[in-house]
């Protein structure tokens, strides 16, 4: 019986012990990554915030899984047309639930979710930041990446919402319209500040970053787009103001070499999507942001060169008219396409692809001096400046063109003494479409800036396109529908009209 | 096996008689159930209870027993006819030990006891064991006054023994002397023993023995024994008769797992649905959760896959909420817990991998399956419970000498069906004439299909991409062992498997190994403790690289084979590539020693992968171990009163190894460059990924019950602990030296080509709970239950959660007035309520984490284009720190019968549960810019329904006949949501007044027949998608509404158009089984159905989608629009579809209803007398059993049930099962 006593006692004890285990402070556990509340208390953790900004840009150039969104920018001009069936290209069939405008609205607001964030933890820091000047130059990075996003937002969408403080609460996730001209504006301001705070230039290791001549090439362009699309002289002599900020940067002698892996971030260049690949391969399957090691950052030039990746679908192609626009023997168009095929060549001739298949290391420019040179001029002919100057500076353009062919006659210099204001805008808006044409939507927002202006009219414009359907309606068309995700999870927002 | 006795100084006395006594104990309870069933306790009598205990008085025997029982706590057993008559008068002598009172007491008696076991004795009448031919009381039966069972006092109990009164036996013609036994051959105690057409009987002794005077050789005994099938036996020239019963599991008394305990089903008073190994064993999968599958009303299993890694679905009482719905899963009480809950999907189910952690469990080791579906009976596991309970337990020791059985079994299964594709012709056909349909199209015609053309391959014979997939009769084969025994001190169960289940693809399979023991021994009378270990091993090849979907959509001219490829396989890729002169090994920012020059397909613009070479050059396997151990300490100071403390440990680790080989890229849809991040000398790369689950449970509990006259009491309280850890370890490489098997899995070399990543999660619960279960003469039941619930996964005061549950019961046979209804064998009333609490969501949502994944590189230009990749952070999340338990809440009404002496029994349900403040990441607009949804307490959600559940048995002549159905009604209907915002895509849209996840989507108007259609339509319509472009041949769709909620059709067909068209979640569920055993010979029929529910069929949608120039599509599309065919059902073949024919619309939406033959079995039990022979078996039983032997179903697919890649299978099996 003592034994059994002694048993009984055991085994009390053991159960004692299990009931001690038992304590509620075992449910408090903290989580196993590193929590907002436990970050930000480097310099370089500010750093890395600023860096996953820039980050997001990849999500409007990849591959995105077969599902690349680059007709949202590519198609709805003039330089670029297709005969697969897409509705950037048709316009007719545009509607809201079309996938590509989702997914940039989507990575527009992250993008600006993330700027908003950052922002709002540099200006809670008090204590971290010691290295002068680097609080001013994150901030500013992150104004002009935001700024970016509206001037985009207010060209594709017009009143999608406004938002400059990182939402928190659910109460908070309905946000309404923008007021007309609000988003542009929000752009004007952000690259203002940027500008202010950015650096003139970063050291090799950081080359690729925003500097403030990039924020004042944007925010000339962002006042010259305002100025265009309100008819506000004042804009316009804003924005030369701006560009004559920018500094260190000038056209180099090749202009193929603009759209080369091997020379990006190269003199002529203000700012660039850096292109790249990550350690553990570019998976052009998962985003960015899938893992450290893994997914994309990649960008995808396919559509252009007609790469196995489409399946059989149609490529993107130049139109007859911008063929029709060059010289033929200007030495752009070898560099822009192929004269015989209509195959875009710009990005595609002087290409690397990543470890993927489809994947490019070639950077797009998003913008380049060649397009600052432009607009200096076209401000300065909408602002009654001199028309020699704005001359001046087209001849820039076209001498360097002409000049990467030894003794080389064509593009000619125009005359400086023409003094019609209607003749050297045009003269500007046919340079602007053979220099810049395939690139990041640039002429579909000169196009419908253009058109707002009333320099232009787009209901019988010529947009050459391969389409036998193609059908513009306007001013339903000057914008994209705001998606469908939005509309359908956010019951105070109006969309837009005709849609 | 007896010897282990823990008691030495007894052992001389009771080993000799222990078997029998034990037997006799087993028996004895049993006859207590049916008297509880079979008699109506009458209003008490006056009796003499008056008096105090020990009084002075002449009492009877019966009474003064029930005193020592309370007094000492302890339990007696004897007949009743022992105690019949006898009195004790004087006072009795209270000593402290039981066993010297009854000394005293029954020294005058002529009675003699033996101590059972600790605490129980049985009281025997020596003289009547050796004067057979004493009197005996027809009907008369064993009695104990036992604290559990007992319901009546000891003096209730004597006036039952005469309900027909007393009868002298006539004079005897024959006297027949024999025995009753069970199964094993034991001997039965108080089993009926009747002469038919009389009333005369008598009831067996306490060895099973019995004798009869019967007229004549003719005269028939009726032998029948609560808990076994009744025997007929004719007496003939035997004088001695044995008579061997089998336990009939269909009877009422049949006990039932419940939480924390186990109950007699008619004192159930929740919603439970169980069954027992016998319906487990039919079922030839290695996934317990298949066995469920169509048995149990409220529980649907589907199978979506035939593979073998695939874990089925069950869903309980319909969806409750949009993410993981699957129940909790408790084997032998310990909750089963692993990362991610089950997800299948995205990055936790690519990290999980496709793995069943059930599987580990062998079928063949369980006892019994219950299924708790209400929250009264599923409350005690609180919040883990909303999706219902699942208690798995496995089988143990029973008393008795060691039991040896083998199991073999060995079979076949085969996908049921393939799709009918085109040949290369049809397919060129089809091509030209889509891409000549769309003039916009029409010059990107690629020109293999142009005849005109050099490169042109429509002259190239059809290959057949699928069959040479498939894994003909793939092999399902099972073999297991298990000893089991235990004496009254130590019961021991050890079991031992393997098993090989091959897909019904090619390069495929999963093997098991299970070792399973548990063991429980008595250390003292007051001390139990116990071990329940299991441990399995599954190896599994994870190999084929594709499904039947994708093989089949190949265009029909790219071979599969080329003797001049490498590994004899045919490229689908021409890749060159250009060497890369600024490489260097060591930088990686140099790029690759080679980049990618040329990558032409070789097969069109879609050349497909080619899987088969994929699969012999690349190798993905898993090894999975798994442990399960569970332990305790019971202690029981009181009679009644148990304390038991319990640590359960369960220990899952999966190892993932992936090579693949250099030349993979040759073969590959999407080829990338094999130089990338090695020198360029690799011969592949190879990656391992560990996953470790750790759960560790701590329970303490205490339980009592006590029985005070007619009131039963029953009292738990517990309270535990649970932790769980995960952990996920990866690395890789992507420089292998050799790609030998052997020496290919080694990570390691120079440094920048090898990867790694790793990461945890953790969570915990704690869990208090009580449960009070009263009942009065098991009549009126109440039980009630109440949780508390703390969680890690929330927000400090949002933590903890209260869960109660009630529920009632009134058996209302059991009252006076349902007496002369004598059909009605058992009739039950029961009713609950409760609500339930599910956590499963991501770990700390209401936290901000920092991400680390974004990376930006920096540093590019002058020749280098990859510059420095650079780590960013984000806060990818929008936290929720109001976030809280999910609660299901459940009412219920039930009734329980059976009729016609338990032949036919019945059980119909009602239920209604409102599943609140549903846990689901949710999509917010897009403008407010967070990356990963938030999880939000998002929406209401009510599932109701009927069960109903039928069972029938019968015995014709000699055929046992039994028959059994089930039906499940659903109707679900989400209440509320988030902001009254309707969210979800098309495929599984949520909206208030609507079935949850149901599709939404156009509605086909028809298809134009001619260019007067499409003018007729325009006038009226606008088409908003495709700009009214249509051709004939084209679809149109209706016209439902507006912009504005219920507005009226607009005239534009656009996305307002989007409607209803079908729900997917069933509305029925069923199954019905008929048995029949004759003469050793068994056989029985399971079918098994869905109804009221429909899926949109991808498969269809892409077998007839005609839009691509490198797909094959199924035969139908022979019959589609042209000028000359003009159909009304398939719309033209026109290149990328302008017209959008192939719209999210009811085009594609089909029944998945189907009506399956899921088991046929047909068994024959060798005649005993016959397997003695063979090497002293016991008995020795072989089966032939077919699965999914016949499918009824309008689905076009290739099977309704199927998810995705590979079909459930047709499957027949031979097995064997012998015991020893």
């Amino acid at each position: 019986m003592k034994n059994v006593s002694k048993k009984v006692v055991a085994a009390l004890f053991s159960l004692m012990l299990i009931s001690y285990a038992c304590n509620e402070k075992n449910i408090d556990l903290d989580p196993l990554n590193v929590t907002e509340a436990a970050y930000f208390k480097e310099e370089v953790d500010f750093d890395r915030s600023v860096l996953a900004i820039y980050a997001k840009l990849t999500d409007f150039y990849w591959f995105n899984a077969n599902n690349p969104i680059h007709g949202f920018w590519q198609l709805p001009g003039d330089d670029i047309t297709t005969i697969r069936t897409e509705a950037f290209e048709i316009f007719a069939t545009m509607q809201p639930a079309e996938g590509k405008l989702g997914s940039y609205y989507r990575t527009a607001y992250q993008l600006i979710n993330r700027a908003n964030t950052t922002l709002q933890k540099i200006e809670e820091d008090k204590t971290v930041y010691k290295t002068p000047n680097l609080k001013n130059s994150h901030k500013g990075e992150a104004l002009f990446l935001r700024g970016m996003m509206y001037f985009d937002l207010a060209n594709f969408f017009g009143t999608s919402p406004l938002i400059i403080k990182r939402i928190q609460s659910t109460e908070e996730i309905t946000q309404p319209n923008a007021a007309e001209g609000a988003l542009m504006d929000q752009a004007i301001k952000d690259f203002q500040d940027a500008a202010g705070l950015l650096p003139a230039t970063w050291d090799a290791a950081n080359k690729g970053r925003a500097t403030t001549s990039a924020a004042n090439g944007f925010l000339g362009k962002a006042l010259i787009f305002r100025g265009s699309i309100k008819k506000q002289e004042a804009d316009y002599t804003a924005a030369l103001a701006a560009f004559a900020k920018i500094s260190g940067v000038s056209l180099i002698a090749n202009f193929g070499n603009n759209f080369d892996a091997k020379d990006e971030n190269n003199a002529e260049s203000l700012f660039e999507f850096q292109a790249s690949q990550p350690g553990g391969g570019d998976n052009v399957w998962l985003s960015n942001d899938f893992d450290n090691n893994i997914g994309s950052i990649s960008a995808y030039w396919g559509l252009y060169e007609n790469h196995w990746s489409l399946f059989g679908g149609a490529p993107y192609i130049a139109t007859k008219k911008l063929l029709a626009a060059f010289e033929p023997t200007d030495p752009r168009l070898p560099l822009t396409m192929d004269a015989k095929t209509r195959a875009i060549t710009k990005y595609v001739l002087k290409d690397q692809k990543s470890q993927s298949g489809p994947g490019s290391l070639n950077n797009p420019r998003l913008m380049r001096f060649a397009d600052v040179l432009l607009l200096r001029a076209e401000a300065l002919v909408m602002s009654g400046g001199s028309t020699a100057d704005a001359i001046g500076l087209i001849n820039q353009v076209r001498t360097r063109a002409r000049s990467m062919v030894t003794g080389g006659t064509i593009p000619a210099n125009y005359a400086t003494t023409q003094a019609d204001r209607a003749i050297v805008m045009n003269w500007i808006a046919n340079e602007r479409f053979v220099e810049l044409a395939g690139e990041e939507g640039a002429r579909w927002l000169d196009l419908r800036r253009w058109h707002l202006n009333g320099r232009i009219n787009l209901a019988t414009w010529d947009f050459s396109s391969d389409r036998s359907d193609f059908a513009i309606s306007l001013p339903k068309n000057l914008y994209y529908p705001i998606p469908l995700n939005e509309i359908d999870l956010n019951p105070t927002i109006k969309q837009n009209a005709g849609y | 096996m007896q010897n282990v006795s823990l008691f030495p100084k007894k052992r001389a006395k009771n080993v000799r008689r222990l078997s029998s006594i034990l037997t006799f104990l087993i028996g004895i309870v049993s006859v207590l159930h049916a008297q509880t069933l079979a008699y109506v306790p009458r209003p008490a009598q006056a009796v003499e209870t008056a008096e105090a205990p020990g009084a002075a008085k002449t009492r009877p025997l019966t009474q003064v027993f029930g005193d020592l029982k309370n007094r000492y706590g302890v339990t007696f057993m004897y007949e009743d006819r022992v105690m019949l008559g006898k009195t004790v008068s004087g006072a009795i002598q209270y000593e402290t030990k039981v066993e010297k009172t009854l000394d005293n007491l029954l020294k005058s008696t002529g009675l003699k006891y033996k101590k059972v076991k600790s605490g129980t004795y049985v009281i025997i009448d020596e003289q009547s064991k050796k004067s057979p031919k004493a009197l005996f009381l027809e009907g008369a039966t064993p009695k104990t006054i036992e604290q559990r069972a007992s319901t009546e006092t000891p003096s209730a109990s004597v006036n039952m023994l005469t309900p027909q009164g007393i009868s002298i036996i006539a004079p005897a013609d024959i006297p027949v002397r024999g025995k009753v036994t069970d199964e094993n051959g034991n001997g039965l105690p108080g089993a009926n023993v009747t002469l038919k057409g009389t009333q005369k009987g008598t009831s067996t002794a306490a060895d099973g023995s019995f004798t009869i005077d019967v007229p004549s050789q003719n005269a028939t005994l009726v032998i029948s024994y609560i808990g076994y099938l009744r025997q007929d036996v004719r007496v003939g020239n035997q004088s001695m008769i044995t008579v061997k019963l089998t336990a009939d599991d269909k009877s009422l008394n049949e006990v039932v797992v419940i939480g924390y305990g186990s109950r007699d089903k008619k004192d159930i008073t929740g919603s439970v649905s169980s069954m027992k190994a016998e319906e487990i064993a039919k079922s030839n999968y290695v996934a317990p959760e298949m066995a469920m599958q169509g048995r149990m009303t409220g529980v649907q299993v589907t199978q979506g896959s035939g593979a073998p890694n695939a874990r089925p679905q069950v869903r309980i009482r319909g969806v409750g909420t949009f993410g993981n719905t699957e129940p909790l899963y408790v084997v032998d009480g310990v909750p089963v817990n692993e990362y991610g809950n089950g997800t299948e999907d995205g990055v936790v189910g690519d990290i999980r991998g496709n793995v069943n952690i059930l599987s580990m469990i062998n079928p063949g080791d369980i006892e019994s399956i219950s299924v708790l579906k209400d929250a009264a009976a599923s409350a005690v596991y609180g919040v883990r419970a909303a999706h219902g309970v699942v208690l798995i337990t496995t089988k143990k020791g029973k008393l008795g000498k060691p039991k040896v059985e083998f199991n073999a079994a060995r079979g076949v299964q085969n996908i049921r069906k393939t799709y009918d594709m085109l040949n290369v012709q049809q397919n060129v056909g089809l091509t030209r004439e889509a891409f000549a349909n769309n003039i916009d199209e029409a010059k990107n015609l690629p020109v293999e299909f142009d005849p005109a053309s050099p490169n042109f391959l429509g002259n190239r014979p059809t290959v057949d991409w699928v069959t040479p997939a498939l894994n003909k009769n793939a092999i399902v084969e099972d073999y297991s062992a298990r000893i089991s025994g235990g004496t009254e001190a130590t019961k021991y169960y050890v079991s031992g498997g393997y098993s090989r289940t091959e897909s019904p693809m090619v390069q495929n399979f999963l093997e098991r190994y299970t070792l399973a023991a548990n063991i429980e021994t008595r250390v003292s009378k007051y001390l139990t403790v116990g071990l329940n270990y299991r441990n399995s091993l599954t190896k599994s090849l994870d190999n084929t690289r594709t499904d039947i979907g994708y093989l089949s959509g190949t265009t029909p001219w790219q071979p599969i084979f080329d003797p001049n490829g490498v590994g004899g396989f045919a490229p689908s890729y021409d890749v060159t590539f250009k060497r890369n002169d600024k490489f260097v090994p060591t930088d990686l920012t140099s790029g690759s020693a080679f980049d990618l020059d040329k990558t032409t397909p070789l097969w069109g613009p879609e050349t497909n992968a080619n899987p088969f070479a994929s699969q012999a050059l690349n190798r993905t396997d898993y090894s999975i171990i798994s442990n399960m151990a569970n332990g305790f300490v019971q202690i029981e100071p009181l009679n009644g009163l148990k304390i038991k403390g319990s640590i359960g440990l369960n220990w899952f680790y999966n190892r993932r190894n992936d090579w693949s080989d250099f030349d993979n890229y040759r073969f590959s849809q999407t080829p990338g460059n094999p130089y990338a991040n090695n020198d360029g000398t690799s011969k592949g790369s190879y990656g391992e990924r560990h996953t470790r689950n750790l759960n560790l449970m701590k329970e303490l509990s205490v339980n009592y019950n006590k029985i005070f006259n007619d009131h039963s009491l029953d009292v738990l309280l517990v309270a535990n602990q649970q932790e769980n850890s995960y952990q996920f370890l990866s690395g890789s490489t992507n420089q292998v030296v050799s790609n030998d098997p052997l020496f290919r899995t080694n990570i390691g070399g120079p440094i920048q080509y090898t990867n790694s990543g790793a990461f945890r999660d953790r969570e915990a619960l704690i869990g208090y709970m009580a449960r009070g279960s009263y009942n009065y003469k098991h009549k009126y039941y109440l039980d009630a239950t109440i949780r508390r619930d703390g969680s890690s996964k929330f927000a400090p005061g949002f933590k903890w959660g209260i869960f109660p549950g009630v529920s009632a019961a009134w058996r209302i046979s059991a009252e006076e007035f349902m007496k002369p209804l004598t059909f009605i064998s058992d009739l039950k009333i029961r009713a609950g309520f409760g609500q339930l609490g599910n956590d499963k969501t991501a770990s700390f949502a209401f936290l901000s984490t920092v991400s680390t994944s974004p990376d930006y590189a920096l540093g590019s230009g002058a020749g280098n284009g990859v510059g420095t990749v650079r780590f960013g952070a984000s806060l990818p999340d929008f936290p929720n720190r109001n976030l809280s338990w999910e609660t299901a809440q459940t009412t219920n009404i039930g009734l329980d019968g059976s009729l016609l002496n338990n032949r036919f029994t019945f059980t119909i349900e009602y239920f209604d549960k409102l599943t609140k403040g549903i846990l689901q990441s949710t999509a917010l607009p897009a403008s407010v810019g967070n990356q990963n949804q938030p999880i939000l307490n998002i929406a209401s959600v009510r599932n109701s329904g009927i069960e109903l559940q039928l069972g029938y048995n019968q015995r014709f002549g000699q055929v046992d006949f039994n028959a059994s159905a089930n039906l499940t009604t659903i109707k679900n209907n989400v209440v509320s949501v988030f902001k009254d915002q309707a969210f979800g895509g098309d495929g599984g849209r949520i909206e208030v007044g609507y079935p949850l996840n149901y599709l939404r989507g156009y509605q086909v108007g028809g298809i134009f027949q001619n260019q007067g259609e499409i003018d007729a339509w325009k006038a009226r319509f606008k088409d908003g998608n495709n700009n009214s472009n249509f051709a004939p041949g084209d679809m149109y769709f209706q016209d439902v509404k507006g912009s504005a909620v219920d507005s009226a059709p607009d005239g534009t067909i656009n996305a307002d158009d989007r409607a209803f068209i079908g729900k997917t979640i069933p509305g029925y569920f069923y199954g019905f089984n008929f048995g029949a055993n004759w003469k050793g010979f068994d056989a029985s029929v399971f079918f098994q159905g869905v109804g009221d529910v429909v899926r949109y069929n991808w498969e269809r949608a892409g077998g007839e989608g005609m839009g691509g120039p490198g797909n094959n599509y199924w035969t139908s599309t022979l019959n589609r629009w042209t000028p000359q065919n003009p159909s009304t059902t398939m719309p033209r073949a026109v290149r990328a579809d302008p017209a959008q024919n192939g719209r999210f619309s009811n085009r594609f939406v089909e029944s998945s209803a189907f009506l399956r033959l899921k088991n046929l079995q047909i068994g024959y039990t060798l005649p005993k007398v016959f397997v003695n022979k063979l090497g002293g078996m016991e008995s020795c039983r072989i089966y032939f059993s077919g699965t999914n032997l016949l499918t009824f179903t309008k689905w076009t697919g290739l099977d309704p049930e199927s998810f995705g890649t590979i079909p459930p299978t047709r499957a027949i099996q031979m097995g064997i099962n012998v015991g020893f």
